[in-house]
């Protein structure tokens, strides 16, 4: 892979990355960092990809499990509740602030396949693939999160 | 609707044309060795291609984690997952209505095999916060086709060895169970398992008492690992005080012998290898990786053996030693700075 190939696929999938690092780490300075690591994996280890639906697959799977390394390390107990508006670069509204914030209150578990599902168009199977769950509990996950969230709002 | 706000938020997560710069010349730069266990991983094909098999045991729940990463132990298992091996599942079978059963991967070399299964449990486990780790670590039995089994795939035929399991809290209502078993004799080729996690025993009692799991069986699995011949890392010794033993560190075990009878007898006189004695490796990170005894860790020769970290004990007479340990949880070999036992500190050779 040549540099400027490299380049282009950063530019192309950095910000998916960048994304589901967020949902997984809830910090922007984490995030950055797991994105880092991925780009330097793919750099190091560069892998030829057939579609652009392969690279991104593959950039997901590898950010989901450097994201999972993170969060089990030590070092980052703890530290992962920094404001998540941080996480946002641009404005945005009340309603996306709740939103959001709905969202990342809910475990992890929860919270990457409806990254996944509804942010990335995931399928169920690719959810699968990505963050290594069998298909029946990503399904389970992704009712339950519904379920925490409906909660959540009556609530509000 | 919240779905779609929550995506044109997430829309808005944006990178900055100086940061995504800068990631790309971090990637360029030269870099030193990644991370050890990946690094590992990668280059070893064993972990790649591993093909786990099974046949039948139960499990014996017990001892301690090798993904201590929930309880964070201050080490650090999260390469773990890299170390693994795909497995060869044949069948994994729940015993208790939705629980999810996922085989994760495993970790071998010729003395030891980590197999990680990942339990998703149909509902919260109560309380199960305020448990700590030890209370969550549980003993089943063997089955009765263990010996038979070690038998079967030894090299020379008449292994011994024991496996254990350790429940490993993910968050509210995940575990992992690390299935650990570990051979005295060597170990070569595909292995199958038939592994039956009966229960939780000790910690079962808790989980009992609130109604989680109240049937004898979690679940069983059925699979294959492929085990390669590896070179174990020497440890120097000369200069430790232990001169005449000679000491292998494999990603999953340690392997320590001696024919010379001076050596054993220090060791007795010493009580080296004893039940309270420790063993642990120094990695060059200065983490350190306990060493645990298998219950057939230690032959000394005609009627005198001496486990180590294990209920025997006895006395050697013929001036000879082999003993298989397993570490607590997979390393490099690369990677390991000095061995001690008892005190006495051993280099690793480079």
């Amino acid at each position: 892979m040549t540099d400027s190939e490299f380049e282009l696929i950063m530019r192309r999938q950095i910000c998916s990355v960048l994304r589901l690092a967020c949902s997984y780490l809830k910090c922007r300075a984490e995030a950055e960092d797991a994105a880092q690591e991925v780009f330097l994996r793919l750099y190091r280890f560069p892998v030829s990809f057939e579609t652009e639906k392969d690279e991104r697959a593959w950039l997901l799977t590898v950010t989901a499990n450097i994201c999972k390394n993170i969060l089990r390390s030590p070092r980052i107990k703890g530290r992962c509740e920094a404001d998540i508006y941080e996480l946002v670069t641009e404005d945005i509204s009340d309603s996306e602030k709740a939103a959001l914030e709905a969202v990342m209150k809910l475990p992890e578990k929860y919270r990457t396949p409806v990254h996944l599902f509804y942010c990335e168009g995931y399928s169920v199977k690719e959810i699968s693939q990505v963050t290594g769950i069998k298909e029946s509990t990503v399904r389970t996950r992704l009712q339950r999160a519904r379920k925490l969230l409906r909660a959540d709002m009556e609530r509000d | 609707m919240i779905f779609d706000e929550y995506k044109n938020a997430v829309n808005k997560i944006n990178i900055s044309e100086k940061k995504l710069s800068e990631i790309a010349e971090y990637a360029k730069k030269p870099h030193k060795k990644s991370i050890k266990l990946i690094r590992y991983g990668r280059s070893f094909p064993i972990i790649a291609a591993a093909v786990l098999l099974l046949a039948g045991f139960t499990v014996y729940a017990a001892g301690n984690g090798i993904l201590d990463i929930i309880f964070g132990g201050g080490k650090d298992y999260s390469p773990f997952e890299n170390l693994t091996g795909e497995m060869t599942v044949h069948s994994v079978e729940s015993h208790i209505d939705g629980l999810d059963v996922t085989p994760i991967g495993y970790a071998s070399d010729s003395y030891t095999v980590y197999a990680v299964f990942r339990l998703d449990f149909p509902s919260a486990l109560p309380e199960y916060d305020e448990y700590q780790e030890l209370q969550l670590d549980g003993y089943g039995h063997t089955d009765n086709k263990l010996i038979d089994i070690l038998k079967s795939f030894s090299e020379d035929g008449h292994a011994s060895g024991s496996c254990m399991g350790s429940y490993i809290k993910e968050d509210e209502d995940t575990l992992y169970y690390i299935y650990t078993f570990s051979c005295e004799d060597k170990m070569s080729g595909d292995i199958t398992f038939d592994m039956s996690c009966l229960n939780l025993a000790n910690s079962c009692e808790t989980l009992v008492r609130d109604r989680l799991i109240y049937k004898d069986k979690l679940f069983s699995a059925k699979f294959t690992v492929n085990i390669r011949q590896l070179e174990g890392r020497r440890i120097k010794n000369e200069g430790s005080g232990l001169d005449g033993l000679n000491a292998y560190v494999y990603p999953c075990s340690i392997v320590i012998n001696s024919t010379d009878p001076e050596t054993v007898n220090e060791i007795y006189r010493t009580g080296l290898l004893t039940p309270y004695s420790a063993v642990y490796i120094t990695l060059k990170n200065g983490e350190k990786v306990d060493v645990k005894g298998s219950s057939a860790s230690y032959e000394l020769d005609n009627n005198t053996s001496v486990s180590f970290n294990s209920a025997s004990s006895g006395l050697p007479r013929y001036g000879c030693m082999d003993f298989r340990g397993y570490l607590e949880f997979p390393v490099d070999p690369d990677e390991i700075e000095s061995l001690t036992i008892y005190g006495y500190e051993l280099k690793a050779d480079n």
